[in-house]
């Protein structure tokens, strides 16, 4: 394994850095539209696609930069959701009719398009066109213009428009104030399956390990900032005469944060290596791997931070607890530890 | 960031497993699939069969026959060697003494010590430690008084390995009562065959006699056996922290053992929940080995530096872990006493406990895992 990064990634790591670092500068009474625009002017809703498509070809470890950039800044702009997996499918079907408009669309931010699949109910074929009933629940960014809806079993994808007859959008926030929905469909007809059978599924697949890479990238942005917030506030919190960080009690267990952390981060890099070069088998290992690394970190850091903080850990207005909240939801999106030990044991 | 090693450095692996496989007496092969004890006899045959490829100290210049290999290569010729069933090939005199002559010493000190050294035929004994300062080295009370053209020694060092079988101790000795702990402290390289040294054995629980006590009583050393200046010992003693960036994690040491672990695995039924934690553990490894190489590998030009103590709390930690899942593997027949085992022994079971109670150890040399992280703590985190 080589960690080095080149001279152009250093290159793109830093203006990713800084464009995040400028933009999303607080986390409260943010704008959403102008949050997503941002995105589109910074290029990096055009990130994962080739030239040929119009895109500025990110590789995973570019994209990985800017999940990290995510999670520090608190960043709720759907890009994960949009333009990872939603955009991961669309360029694996760029040739299909009709994708490609969808493409210049999510890449020039006219269009936000979500992944969603269904959980109970069918995509059922007559003839020409296509009938989808049934449900979909949490999308992320589920009232998006336009939905990629894969059946149960991902053995069909097709395209819905937000608006068509027969879908029925009911939006939330989540726990950390991102954008989600509760979708049912009733009787909608679709004009065309995108992609079916195993090729759908190997589709589905690979854009769900990217996206679970990232999230885990997300998550490692997030733990940084706050390990590092959490620090900032031990060092001047004075109780007793001194700061809190001198004591013994406190620092030792800073010290296992910043070993969860930099396991989590490692294993992270070592996951997105794998998204990028190996084969299926190693990278459902090496993504399991750092699944569970960065779950059991996510909660030690995002705990510990809100214990730090004491009372004022507690409150709403404290960072501490909205990078708390964005930990604890990343982790139940991407799934229990335990989980992630059985996939790595089925994958031996 | 690439996933996998260059064709370069997979090929050295197959040239030093090749070597190994060629090289490696059987019976040192046995004593290292079974975990056995090593005495001093075993450890310097095994370093003059690596010198004769030149290979018994592949961190020391080339100049002092070492190999000149980059950090990286180095980390994957120590675990290549563990992987291929050798033992370790690590000593007090190559690990640091070499370093530190090679840094402080002068060229007689250089002349006359390091290629015996390199060679397998001197052990050395490290004498650091004392009864009263453990974690608090600074606080060390062996003294060490001029007398014209000597230091005349007088102390008590304890946990000093291999003492019983070692022809030289290099020691820390207060030369300076007056000075703040850390500045009174020299550095002198001691005759174990001096008229006034004792040494008593310490049984440690695993039934082993590598460590003992050494009681120094007006000994005398001659004032060329002095490393440096005077007074400046804890310097390059110093010196030595950091100096293995990634060495003290054994990661070597734990892949070893976790094969040894699956090859157990594989001849047993395993319970479910056994194997959960089996894999727990396996991502840690796979964690482990990815962290040592991150340090290698990212910021090649880079000092090693206070990270190291992370490294070595979150591997030792693993160590122990993975013995311990041994331990239970192995059930009660890993329970029989390793020297007195009875007829109908598991002879691959028989030193599971040993190696078990050896490796709580490696928490606790070194620098304890909690000095470790006040360490991390003031000089990583900044608190």
């Amino acid at each position: 394994m080589d960690f080095s990064l080149s001279p152009d990634q250093i290159l793109f790591r830093d203006s990713v850095d800084r464009f995040f670092n400028e933009t999303f500068t607080k986390e409260d009474g943010r704008d959403k539209a102008v949050d997503w625009q941002a995105l589109v002017d910074m290029g990096l809703t055009a990130a994962p696609f080739p030239d040929s498509m119009g895109g500025t070809g990110a590789n995973t470890i570019d994209l990985m930069f800017v999940a990290n950039g995510i999670g520090r800044t608190l960043t709720t702009a759907p890009f994960l959701p949009c333009v990872v997996m939603a955009g991961h499918i669309l360029r694996d079907c760029a040739n299909v009719p009709g994708i490609q408009p969808l493409i210049e669309a999510l890449t020039n931010g006219t269009r936000k398009i979500a992944f969603a699949e269904l959980s109970s109910g069918s995509i059922t074929q007559t003839g020409t066109s296509s009938i989808v009933s049934g449900e979909a629940r949490l999308v992320l960014e589920g009232s998006a213009d336009v939905l990629i809806l894969a059946s149960a079993n991902h053995d069909k994808l097709v395209i819905i428009e937000g608006k068509a007859k027969g879908v029925t959008c009911s939006p939330f926030t989540t726990l950390d104030k991102r954008e989600a929905a509760d979708l049912i469909f009733s009787n909608v007809a679709v004009n065309s399956i995108i992609a079916e059978g195993h090729q759908a599924q190997q589709m589905i697949a690979r854009a769900q390990r990217t996206m679970k890479a990232l999230l885990c990238a997300e998550a490692c942005g997030a733990m940084q900032a706050t390990l590092e917030l959490t620090l900032d506030y031990v060092r001047t919190r004075k109780q007793f005469g001194r700061p809190i960080g001198s004591f013994q009690a406190l620092q030792h267990r800073l010290v296992d944060m910043r070993i969860a952390y930099d396991l989590a981060d490692t294993q992270t890099r070592v996951a997105i290596m794998a998204v990028e070069e190996a084969d299926s088998p190693t990278i459902v290992r090496l993504c399991a791997a750092a699944h569970a690394q960065v779950v059991k970190a996510a909660r030690l850091i995002a705990e510990e931070a809100i214990q730090m903080h004491g009372g004022m850990g507690m409150t709403e207005e404290c960072r501490a607890g909205k990078f708390a909240k964005r930990l604890i939801t990343l982790s139940i999106l991407l799934g229990s530890e335990d989980s992630a030990i059985e996939n790595f044991l089925l994958s031996a | 960031m690439r996933l996998t090693l260059n064709q370069d450095e997979l090929d050295f692996r197959s040239i030093v497993d090749d070597w190994v496989q060629k090289n490696l007496p059987d019976d040192l092969r046995q004593m290292a699939r079974l975990g056995e004890h090593l005495t001093r006899k075993e450890f310097s045959r095994w370093c003059a069969i690596l010198d004769s490829n030149g290979w018994s100290v592949p961190a020391w210049p080339k100049e002092y026959g070492g190999t000149g290999w980059s950090p990286l290569r180095r980390h994957l010729f120590e675990e290549q060697l563990l992987l291929s069933g050798a033992p370790r090939n690590t000593s007090a005199g190559i690990a640091m003494l070499g370093p530190i002559l090679i840094a402080f010493g002068t060229q007689d000190h250089k002349n006359k010590y390091l290629p015996s050294i390199r060679r397998g035929e001197t052990f050395w004994a490290q004498g650091f430690s004392e009864p009263g300062s453990g974690s608090d080295l600074a606080s060390l009370r062996t003294s060490a008084i001029r007398d014209g053209s000597h230091f005349i020694v007088n102390g008590h060092k304890i946990w000093t390995s291999y003492a019983q079988s070692s022809e030289m101790m290099f020691a820390l000795v207060r030369t300076n009562p007056e000075a703040k702990p850390q500045s009174g402290i020299s550095f002198l390289l001691i005759d174990m065959a001096s008229p006034g040294i004792k040494v008593r054995p310490i049984r440690t629980l695993d039934g082993g006699t590598d460590l003992n006590e050494v009681f120094l009583d007006d000994v005398r050393v001659p004032v060329d056996s002095l490393i440096g200046e005077i007074d400046r010992g804890w310097d390059y003693a110093k010196h030595l922290l950091g100096f293995e960036r990634t060495g003290i994690a054994g990661v070597a040491v734990s892949k070893q053992q976790f094969f040894r672990l699956k090859r157990l695995m594989s001849e047993r039924s395993i319970s479910p929940a056994f194997r959960h934690k089996v894999a727990r553990t396996e991502i840690d490894l796979l964690g482990m080995d990815a962290l040592i190489l991150r340090t290698l590998t990212e910021n090649p030009a880079s000092r090693p530096g206070p990270e190291a103590s992370m490294l070595k709390i979150q591997g030792t930690r693993l160590r122990q872990t993975i013995q311990h899942l041994l331990m239970e593997l192995a059930g009660p027949e890993g329970l029989r006493n390793a020297e007195d085992p009875g007829d109908y022994v598991e002879r691959d079971l028989q030193w599971l406990a040993a190696n078990y109670l050896d490796s709580r150890k490696v928490s606790i040399y070194g620098g304890t895992n909690e000095i470790q992280a006040n360490v991390v703590a003031k000089a990583v985190l900044g608190l």
